[in-house]
């Protein structure tokens, strides 16, 4: 995708419909409180690595640790708020039409992760994307917070470890999120190719914000 | 240098309070549970360069389970081996998936006012020493007896350890190691009596 498509504001495009989270790339757009946004997994098997942070400051952002304890969970159902690191609701899942399999225990994959996994040269990953994502719209998180892994079907199995399946939502699928506060959410189309977990192919996904 | 801790000499980690240290890679942490019923959050920092710290969702996939045992290697988050578990003498209860305490748990919890929280000593504790972390990190949290049970949440019980219990963890590289004795006193994850604990640099 070229570098100018992605630097145009993905607010003023997203607003106007559904926007594209292209195969193996991520995007970060502005969600303002009270607004809704719906991921779609348009071709299925897809995992979309989301984070999200308050807009005003980017050292708050939605922790995955400080959620579980928040929801009771390891994985949030619609209902449930995912929270910062300050433990204030950020993101509320509203609908949620897969199965509910995601993950929020694994970190984003990243050039360690694939180096280690024997991949040549570059690859893309969910890291680099959440800080391209970022700079994009002039941004610049401290760090890389754990990620909500939506759609991710790699379950904890006691005594056996982290399995790495193939994703279970199907084509068209979505969860639907409220924003609880003005925030920056990145989505990034997870690119990994050498685990099963996209289904051996990575794809695009989109996304749509709702007033 | 300073915050270097006397190889061999038993150290305190105040009630309610955290301490970091400098570490050789090579040298081991033990971190002594003294009285069995205290919960010890710790985090570990690269010493060259804090924005490389243990993680706990990087560490999930390096060990391939929630809580590390003896022989596991926690990771950072460029997936390097930070800390090894050499022993534990507890039944090996601890928990990688709880945010530290902080004040926002606290206030949630409904305490009036201040209350000494992990995270707060986190930062003061690496203050102390002049490092400066991008962030707090989940901590390794030696001790802690939460377990997650599907379909019904976690489960908030004191300890399991004994008086004098330890985990000993080695350094895979040159790093500072930052322990606080969490203060909650409202849950009974430290059975409401929350003391002190001790580390020894071996």
């Amino acid at each position: 995708m070229p570098r100018t498509t992605r630097r145009r504001n993905p607010r003023a495009r997203a607003e106007k419909g559904i926007v594209t989270i292209p195969a193996r790339k991520g995007i970060a757009v502005l969600v303002k409180k009270g607004q809704k946004v719906k991921v779609v997994n348009t071709h299925g098997y897809q995992i979309v690595d989301t984070w999200a942070f308050n807009s005003r400051d980017l050292s708050e952002c939605m922790s995955m640790e400080h959620s579980r304890v928040a929801i009771n969970k390891l994985v949030p159902k619609p209902g449930d708020s995912m929270v910062t690191n300050k433990r204030r609701p950020i993101l509320k899942m509203i609908e949620d039409t897969t199965p509910g399999v995601h993950d929020t225990l694994v970190a984003s994959c990243d050039r360690y992760r694939y180096k280690q996994l024997g991949a040549k040269g570059f690859h893309d990953s969910c890291t680099d994307n959440l800080w391209n994502a970022m700079r994009a719209i002039g941004r610049k998180p401290n760090e890389t917070p754990c990620p909500f892994n939506l759609f991710q079907n790699t379950p904890f199995v006691p005594g056996k470890g982290i399995a790495f399946k193939r994703a279970v939502s199907k084509r068209g699928q979505y969860v639907l999120f409220r924003a609880e506060m003005d925030c920056i959410v990145c989505f990034s189309a997870c690119p990994m190719d050498i685990l099963p977990v996209n289904s051996g192919a990575p794809t695009e996904a989109h996304f749509q914000i709702l007033n | 240098m300073e915050g270097t801790v006397p190889v061999g000499s038993i150290e305190t980690i105040p009630a309610r309070r955290g301490k970091a240290a400098f570490m050789r890679k090579g040298q081991a942490v033990k971190v002594i549970n003294t009285h069995g019923h205290q919960v010890v959050d710790t985090w570990a920092f690269n010493a060259n360069d804090p924005s490389e710290y243990m993680s706990m969702q990087h560490s999930h996939v390096a060990i391939d389970r929630v809580t590390p045992k003896v022989g596991d290697s926690m990771v950072t988050n460029r997936r390097r081996p930070i800390l090894t578990f050499l022993e534990d003498t507890t039944p090996g209860v601890h928990d990688t998936l709880i945010a530290a305490c902080d004040r926002y748990r606290f206030e949630l919890l409904g305490c009036p006012g201040h209350h000494d929280n992990c995270t707060d000593n986190m930062w003061a504790a690496t203050a102390a020493l002049g490092v400066k972390p991008p962030d707090c990190p989940p901590p390794l949290n030696l001790f802690m007896n939460t377990p997650f049970t599907p379909g019904k949440g976690f489960a908030w019980l004191p300890p399991v350890s004994k008086p004098g219990d330890h985990v000993l963890l080695r350094a895979e590289m040159d790093l500072v190691i930052c322990l606080s004795a969490c203060p909650q006193d409202v849950m009974p994850i430290n059975d409401k009596r929350p003391t002190e604990a001790q580390f020894e640099i071996i």
